[in-house]
């Protein structure tokens, strides 16, 4: 699986290793755990549904704060968003 | 104009309501005009288009903008512009939040609004990002 980052999610990435408790190591590990499980319980993966331009969107959880949003295309996941779940919902409401 | 951020320093009568729109109306303004792009324009003006659904932001975009335009966009430089304003906005939607005063709850309704038009913002821009990493890879 290849995986790519937009503009917006590394400039997110920045802002959010500044919170305590989470580094890149952790959120690399998070998404390789997504790759090779996309079901493990810990993700909380959810489909967005009702995006029409986005119909393979996905949220991953990395902890009861932050979340992973996500396009997969067959063998490739752009990563789109990452920060506080209120920041997430915005990007996801009325799609 | 600065949006004032010490919660302390507003008083929250319907004339600070009235000129944090105007601010707010401003800073949109502000950053048509600081839009290094005639690109950003549109973007800007999509998705400050009230009439439009995020759908139609989507059509509407790609109606607007071919790939090659596109891939002309700054987006960190478009990003600069954008987000000292965005994260403001966030700091005032966190500290209104929980608020039972009246005023505070209206200025957290127009934040919490303004804050969906930032969103729809980077939604076009990732979008467009999007278009161009699979092009890209089509064509390698």
């Amino acid at each position: 699986m290849k995986v790519e980052q937009t503009t917006k999610y590394k400039r997110e990435l920045k802002k959010v290793l500044k919170a305590p408790n989470i580094t890149e190591e952790k959120i690399d590990t998070i998404i390789k755990t997504f790759i090779e499980n996309p079901e493990q319980n810990s993700l909380d993966t959810k489909q967005i549904k009702g995006c029409s331009d986005y119909t393979n969107l996905h949220q991953i959880r990395i902890n009861s704060d932050y979340r992973i949003l996500f396009e997969l295309l067959d063998e490739l996941m752009i990563l789109r968003h990452i920060g506080k779940h209120n920041y997430i919902e915005k990007r996801t409401k009325d799609c | 104009m600065t949006i004032a951020m010490n919660k302390q320093a507003l008083i929250f009568t319907p004339m600070v309501i009235s000129n944090v729109i105007t601010t707010l109306k401003d800073k949109a303004i502000d950053i048509k005009e600081r839009a290094i792009f005639s690109t950003i324009h549109k973007i800007i003006s999509i998705a400050f288009d009230e009439s439009l659904t995020m759908k139609n932001h989507f059509a509407q975009a790609k109606l607007e903008l071919s790939i090659e335009e596109m891939k002309s966009i700054d987006f960190d430089t478009l990003y600069d512009q954008i987000e000292s304003t965005e994260d403001n906005l966030w700091s005032l939607h966190e500290q209104f939040e929980n608020s039972t005063n009246i005023y505070e709850i209206q200025l957290f309704d127009l934040v919490d609004s303004t804050l969906d038009n930032f969103a729809k913002i980077s939604n076009i821009l990732g979008y467009f990002e999007s278009q161009i990493i699979q092009d890209g890879l089509k064509s390698a």
